[in-house]
């Protein structure tokens, strides 16, 4: 119910102008109370009106976001003030025993009363209305900043709010834009401690655009137990948002140090001698027996028209992970290709096909601290997950040890390189496997795992 | 008192008075209270011209409509999250005469915002019959802060009051003229008022509700309460039809507004179960 009452005495005056609210009161008040023998039927077919409408709101107040849902009170409230302003002229009028002492103190006045009322009321509305707030636009100023920030990069932009203005001033598209979640029981800092980890690996730059009050602690690394080997934070810009210099807008920037992922112009290497990964550069395909095993086991689960093709390549010792799907157009690909390959005679060609993020699978091989690199080209615009994954043999189920995310651009090949220590894997995942998952269209060759170099 | 008496109360005539307020006719009142409205409402924009959060997503719905040209596609690609349609139906609309967005948006606002005085003349003089109290209440709505915020900023509020104010301007004469044209021309606007915001939606409960008192309490005859509702829903839906053809919204309209009102019903039931 509190709730309900802040709606009604704090929230719709302030939406009015809180003379006006004060003038609809008196207005209303002195209508029922002095005048209401003076006005018929149709005074009160607008009163309840006016109910109906305050009622309907109270009534679904828990609906309402906001005060201007109640905006169309404006109408009656203004007619009930300039009513209660002519009401006591005209009451003066009708009766000379009420309200004659006034009259006797402002004989000559006191019929222009209403009408200083209704002018001293609009200089009011109006030094409301022109009151000019230097820091209105510290939402556009930011907004530039993060324009000129964006400009060519690859990039993510966390919003604590208002995703639709920052998308609007910064140019940036609003699918770029996501919202910083924080829960009721997390603090800010929790939140921008929580995304910065996750996004570590992230190939881009991250902004966070967030507001902080005055005497909050400012959000150096520090305090947000940032290791500042995992990439810098700083502040990038800040303005504040009003006179009263309560609060203020800032900009961060968070830019991973190892990002695993770089852009690689040059020749691609061939693969080390102590590579441990089965068929890591894709050359080998699957044929004879193994192949027709695959292409009925894919028949089996819905996919048939990619695969029934004979001279389809298939990839020895790497697997597509199915899951049922309604159309046989939403089943990814996954085969060899010699169209521009990335390296030797083929490469392998993964297509998501506009559906789904699915997932591809390597041989296992022995634990042990371990180097895990590869190449990949985007064929148009996609996202890539690498992770290299702990498998456990006899229950089996594999565990996430080290994830890396980055977009690829078309046409441009990336090398990725993830180190993978020992001392974190539990035991019982006594095997080491690679699991790439993807949005897109991209090319996968050349991937590597070495033993007992992590720095490579 | 007979219904008739009671019903001739209702529709008394003025006398016939000088169209004058302090000497000055009305007609010029309203003019210059029309042209400070239409100045205060641009220098307010001039002053505070950062578009809102809201205002931001509007835009966007409004440049994807323009950009893509059918309605289901665009409630689509929104992932059919629904939205009165008729303001960003407006904004797309200008933007065919070459505006940006933002500024087909700030034209539209500042234009209908300009205007709302002259329905609270409108409003305030069918009620009091006095033109003192009308035309101050027309420029107390010219200079009133929250309406200057709303028309100066993209926002589908100022759609919402004028159609709604033009419902309440033409319900308050109907009420008191009880001509057809009225009940009809408030159906009309009713049916824009509901295009811009849920919350006029209130009209279909109000007007009945009226309606009925005023038989109940003998001014108006039956036939003349069932007949003005009759009219009044008739353009109401008549309006919302021919409106959401125009902008071919009409298969997803009465899904969505069926689902806004059970919604409703269901709020005020959970109110009631948690108090």
């Amino acid at each position: 119910m509190s709730e309900k009452m802040h709606f009604l005495f704090i929230e719709i005056p302030r939406l009015l102008f809180e003379p006006i609210a004060v003038g609809t009161v008196l207005g209303c008040f002195t209508a029922l109370w002095i005048f209401h023998k003076q006005r018929g039927l149709f005074y009160w077919s607008i009163t309840a009106t006016i109910c109906i409408m305050l009622i309907w709101r109270m009534a679904f107040y828990s609906m309402m976001l906001s005060s201007r849902y109640a905006s169309i009170l404006i109408y009656p409230a203004i007619i009930f003030t300039v009513c209660f302003f002519f009401q006591l002229k005209r009451k003066k009028q009708r009766d000379n025993s009420q309200l004659s002492h006034l009259q006797n103190q402002i004989p000559k006045v006191y019929p222009a009363i209403p009408y200083f009322l209704v002018i001293g009321l609009a200089v009011a509305c109006l030094i409301k209305i022109l009151h000019y707030d230097p820091y209105e636009s510290h939402t556009v100023k930011l907004c530039q900043t993060l324009s000129r920030e964006i400009a060519g990069k690859n990039y993510l932009i966390y919003a604590q709010q208002g995703r639709d203005r920052i998308a609007y001033y910064s140019g940036a598209p609003i699918n770029n834009i996501q919202l910083l979640e924080n829960e009721t029981n997390l603090s800010l800092y929790t939140a921008l401690n929580q995304s910065i980890l996750k996004n570590k690996n992230i190939w881009k730059d991250v902004y966070y655009v967030f507001y902080l009050k005055k005497g909050d602690p400012e959000p150096t690394a520090q305090y947000l137990q940032i290791d500042p080997s995992i990439g810098s934070w700083e502040c990038v810009h800040r303005e504040l948002t009003s006179r009263r210099k309560n609060k203020e807008i800032v900009l961060y920037r968070f830019a991973p140090a190892h990002p695993y992922v770089d852009v690689w112009e040059q020749d691609i290497p061939d693969l080390s001698p102590d590579n441990q990964c089965l068929n890591g550069d894709f050359e080998q395909a699957l044929t004879g027996k193994l192949q027709e095993e695959r292409i009925s086991y894919y028949k089996k689960n819905g996919i048939s028209s990619v695969y029934c093709n004979p001279e389809t390549l298939l990839p020895a010792d790497w697997w597509l992970g199915i899951t049922k799907r309604e159309k046989e157009s939403q089943y990814p690909i996954m085969m060899l290709t010699a169209e521009q390959p990335i390296a030797g005679k083929y490469s392998l060609l993964l297509d998501n096909r506009e559906y789904g993020t699915p997932g591809i699978n390597s041989s296992q091989i022995d634990r042990s601290d371990c180097f895990f690199s590869g190449f990949v080209r985007g064929l148009k615009e996609s996202k890539i997950n690498i992770s290299v994954c702990g498998f456990n043999t006899k229950e089996k189920n594999i565990t996430y040890l080290e994830t890396i995310t980055f977009f690829a651009k078309a046409g441009v090949t990336y090398r990725f390189s993830i180190p993978a220590k020992n001392d974190r894997r539990p035991e019982q995942y006594s095997k080491l496997l690679c699991i790439i998952t993807f949005e897109g269209r991209i090319l996968v060759d050349n991937i590597e795992f070495l033993n007992n170099k992590i720095n490579q | 008192m007979s219904t008739k008496k009671r019903g001739e109360i209702l529709t008394r005539k003025c006398k016939k008075r000088d169209n004058r307020f302090l000497h000055v006719p009305v007609w010029i009142w309203l003019t210059g209270i029309l042209l400070f409205s239409f100045l205060l409402k641009l220098l307010s924009w001039r002053l505070k011209p950062t578009v809102s959060r809201d205002g931001c997503f509007y835009i966007r719905i409004a440049q994807l409509w323009y950009d893509i040209g059918d309605f289901h596609v665009l409630y689509k690609n929104l992932g059919y999250f629904w939205f009165p349609p008729l303001p960003s139906y407006l904004m797309k609309t200008l933007m065919h005469l070459g505006l940006s967005t933002e500024i087909a948006g700030i034209i539209l606002n500042i234009t209908l915002g300009a205007l709302t005085p002259l329905i609270v003349y409108g409003i305030a003089f069918e009620i009091t019959h006095q033109k003192n109290i009308a035309v101050c209440s027309a420029f107390l709505t010219a200079v009133n802060p929250a309406l200057c915020k709303l028309a100066s900023n993209v926002q589908r509020d100022m759609v919402y009051l004028f159609f709604a104010g033009l419902t309440l301007w033409l319900l308050t004469t109907g009420i008191r003229r009880q001509k057809n044209k009225y009940w009809c021309g408030a159906g009309l606007t009713c049916g824009c008022a509901i295009l811009a915001r849920f919350e006029a939606l209130e009209f279909l409960i109000i007007v009945p509700v009226i309606l009925f008192l005023l038989y109940a309490t003998k001014h108006l005859n039956l036939k003349k309460s069932l007949f003005y509702s009759i009219v009044f829903f008739l353009c109401f839906f008549g309006s919302i039809v021919a409106l959401s053809f125009l902008m071919h919204s009409q298969n997803e309209l009465w899904q969505n507004y069926w689902r806004y009102f059970s919604g409703k019903i269901e709020t005020i039931e959970k109110q009631n179960y948690t108090e």
